[in-house]
């Protein structure tokens, strides 16, 4: 069966990305389900954010082959963007933008239809209604975070890439977040969601892989591949720990 | 330890650091060729524009020594009226996010804090009375010493006379907004009194030279104007200041030196006399200041920010790329400052008005005349500076490529998209100077300005110039974005942004290196209309050739065009956007 026929969010094959010298990720193969929502973990430099951003077309892969939605990554760049949402874990805002303007932008360069609803109930949603008027100078750590997650969710992209998306997040911003995933994976969207909070993996998460020096170490769901680890973990620093082979 | 002790180290640590770092940054190929060239260039403006052979002799004023008093007395007017006139009613005493935090809070009084900041532009006029003396002292003859202190003096005064005018219009600003307004309305009254008395006075002198006039009679003319009497009193304080630096010998410089001294100080204890609260301000102004450090460069000088309503609205659907065009446009709109503009236009036209009233052929003509060569002028900087310095474009987005290479859209809608923005800009401004420069020369009498073409060929020209503009002006920026993608460095698009020399010297070979590549790109271009010119001129239809000519020329560059945004299109396409 080829990549466009699996009916999977995501499909990847042999993933591989080197800078210079470096192999930033080798060999990674993964597909995602409609609904599922995949947990990214590794140690500091394990190559995650490469992953990421090589899955949502930020930087070209060196080898191997994405499909988000059947559409290939390299030959249809376009079509497969369409399709998704990249969230980074540093917010990047246009320092000219109010937060209005920026659902403004997005759902232009989306063509989302009643944007303006979908835009008032999402800054409710993330505690964001009155700030319409201000610029991305003027919002808390916190609220540019939220800003960034509301762009990114205004599309109802059918997969979600978060990088480390509690990230200064308040207690109730960060229930609200995790309903929120939980929800749109409910209604049918893949999430690929990178943490160091272990536990958000743990409680969000269907399957988790498990990434150290760029390559894949484990994936499957945390029974599966558990070992008899009492939890994640301590399952990641078991796995983490082994010397390279 | 006591602030002067703990103000010294801070400010003579931070200098010497700052200073090493700027000698490590010169192991850096890319900043020493950029030392390199803002040097030379720096010397090659001040050591041979002014020639010394004007040099002052015996009783009379050489020409090079009344361009220097002029610059000088010009530069302080300027820099006094701008003080009052455009600064805003909010302290502008400088603290970094550092100081705020650590001095703010450390255990000394306010005047602590206010002597600490005058105590660091007093260092930071020092180095500037340093170049000043090595760009006067040999280029006018005087002597280094006395131009040094003169400068130093000059340049400490102006930074006290900044403080103490944003203090004191602070002060109205906290008393009441009708305050600060009754403080405008009684210094726009004086103004314009002193403008009155002086165009009364000015109605005694034999009027300004025409646009064509050389430099000689400029100088006389401005030498009559500062000679008026309401002038020689504004400038008298001024002066004083000039004296130190241009003195010819110890016994001059001894004379001059106590006025200029009691200058400065009356502006120190103008500033302590002064009582007004100003920490939020520090603190916002330093926060503000940190966040257009983290920012990139992009030829719009970073303000405080208002979310005004945008000029366009931008509706959903529509073509997805030209969101990025209205974003552009919007932070254009957002970061100019319309107010600002508003007022340079107003003093602009003020003098111009001013000088008309004074020339033989009235108001009317004076203007006319001087708006051909100046908008003829404006119409090259538009065309062949602003799209390199106008950086609305993707050069501002190349720290958000991460946002941007993760949107629904290809290189090529990307690319024309992000050059849309400054092209509208820069094409509006080019037309509407184009037209306005036609105007002019149609109300002129024939001859004012000039006779050399016929006035068929002066309109197919104009006609020419319309159409070939827009594609100047979108391969220059093709050109520059392009450059931002392969060398981003080059384009000064990093955060740390340097300043000084070494950024002059880049910026030089920025826009060198652009117009090189631009000269050579356009040179098909140039072939391929100078045969249908060359050829029908020689059969006799001159007017025929130019606008066959020119036409071809156009044709071809729109097609390089093309093809250059494929290429970049391409570029974008296959960028990383997380290479170091």
């Amino acid at each position: 069966m080829s990549l466009a026929e699996s009916g999977n969010v995501v499909d990847v094959l042999g993933l591989g990305k080197v800078y210079g010298e470096l192999r930033a990720v080798e060999g990674l193969s993964f597909h995602l389900h409609p609904g599922e929502v995949l947990g990214l973990v590794g140690p500091n430099g394990a190559g995650k954010t490469t992953t990421l951003r090589c899955l949502s077309g930020i930087i070209p892969s060196t080898e191997g082959k994405i499909a988000v939605l059947g559409h290939d990554l390299k030959s249809q760049p376009v079509a497969a963007k369409r399709a998704l949402a990249f969230l980074p874990d540093e917010p990047k805002l246009f320092e000219f933008l109010t937060v209005w303007d920026h659902l403004n932008f997005f759902a232009r360069l989306h063509g989302v239809e009643d944007w303006e609803n979908k835009a008032a109930g999402l800054l409710f949603e993330l505690e964001l209604s009155g700030k319409e008027k201000q610029l991305p100078s003027e919002l808390s750590r916190g609220m540019k975070q939220k800003l960034s997650i509301a762009c990114g969710f205004l599309h109802d992209p059918r997969l979600l890439i978060l990088d480390e998306p509690l990230t200064g997040l308040d207690p109730l911003g960060i229930r609200k977040m995790k309903e929120s995933l939980k929800l749109r994976a409910a209604l049918g969207a893949g999430i690929i969601l990178s943490s160091h909070l272990l536990p958000l993996v743990e409680e969000l998460c269907h399957r988790i892989l498990i990434i150290a020096r760029g390559r894949c170490v484990a994936l499957g769901t945390l029974d599966e591949i558990r070992s008899g680890a009492s939890s994640l973990e301590e399952l990641f620093i078991k796995i983490t720990s082994e010397p390279s082979k | 330890m006591s602030l002067w002790s703990a103000g010294t180290f801070l400010v003579l640590a931070s200098g010497r650091n700052r200073v090493r770092r700027m000698g490590q940054r010169l192991r850096n190929p890319r900043y020493l060729v950029g030392s390199a060239v803002g040097a030379l260039y720096l010397y090659s403006l001040f050591s041979h524009s002014f020639s010394p052979h004007g040099k002052s002799a015996g009783s009379g004023l050489g020409s090079a020594e009344m361009v220097f008093r002029a610059l000088f007395l010009g530069f302080l007017l300027i820099s006094v009226a701008w003080s009052w006139i455009f600064s805003a009613p909010v302290p502008s005493l400088r603290f970094s996010e550092a100081e705020v935090q650590w001095l703010f809070q450390a255990p000394l009084p306010r005047r602590a804090l206010v002597h600490f900041q005058l105590l660091r532009s007093l260092v930071t006029t020092f180095f500037g009375a340093f170049v000043s003396t090595f760009l006067f002292s040999r280029t006018f003859g005087y002597h280094p010493a006395f131009v040094f202190f003169g400068a130093w003096l000059t340049l400490a005064t102006l930074s006290f006379h900044r403080t103490a005018t944003s203090l004191t219009r602070a002060r109205f600003a906290q008393e009441s907004p009708q305050a600060l307004r009754r403080l405008s309305v009684l210094l726009v009254s004086a103004l314009a009194a002193l403008l009155f008395v002086t165009l009364a006075e000015a109605r005694k002198l034999p009027g300004p030279p025409l646009a064509n006039a050389d430099l000689s009679e400029w100088l006389q003319f401005s030498h009559a104007v500062a000679n008026l009497m309401p002038i020689r009193v504004l400038l008298f304080p001024l002066q004083g200041l000039l004296n130190v630096s241009v003195a010819r010998s110890g016994r001059d410089f001894l004379a001059a030196v106590p006025w200029a001294v009691t200058v400065v100080g009356l502006h120190y204890l103008w500033i302590l006399k002064i009582q007004v609260s100003f920490e939020d301000a520090a603190l916002e102004a330093a926060a503000r200041r940190a966040r257009s450090l983290q920012t990139r460069g992009r030829g719009l000088e970073r303000q405080a920010v208002k979310a005004s309503p945008p000029w366009w609205k931008l509706r959903v659907p529509g073509p997805p790329a030209l969101a990025l065009t209205w974003k552009n446009l919007l932070g254009f709109q957002r970061s100019l400052g319309v107010r600002s503009v508003f007022r340079v236009a107003l003093v602009l036209v003020g003098l111009g008005v001013g000088l008309g009233t004074l020339g033989p052929l009235g108001i009317g003509g004076a203007v006319l005349t001087a708006v051909v060569p100046a908008s003829g002028l404006l119409l090259l900087l538009c065309t062949l500076l602003l799209p390199v310095t106008l950086r609305i474009d993707l050069r501002q987005d190349v720290a958000q490529l991460e946002v941007l290479k993760s949107l629904p859209l290809s290189g090529m809608q990307v690319l024309w998209a992000e050059l849309l923005a400054p092209a509208v800009l820069l094409l509006g401004a080019e037309w509407s100077l184009l037209i306005l420069c036609a105007l002019c020369l149609t109300l002129l009498p024939r001859g004012t300005v000039t006779q050399a073409l016929p006035l068929q060929t002066l309109a197919l020209c104009g006609l020419l110039a319309a159409v070939a503009m827009p594609l100047i002006t979108l391969s220059l920026l093709l050109v520059q974005n392009s450059a931002a993608l392969m060398f981003p460095a080059w384009v000064q698009v990093d955060p740390s942004r340097p300043r000084g020399i070494e950024a002059t010297g880049q910026r030089l070979l920025n826009l060198a290196l652009t117009l090189l590549v631009f000269a050579v790109g356009v040179l098909p271009a140039v072939a391929l209309g100078a045969v249908p010119f060359f050829t029908l001129r020689w059969l006799g239809w001159p007017n025929v050739g130019l606008l066959t000519g020119g036409l071809c020329g156009c044709a071809a560059l729109a097609a390089e065009l093309v093809l250059g945004s494929v290429l970049a299109g391409r570029l974008y396409d296959g960028l990383d956007a997380t290479d170091p």
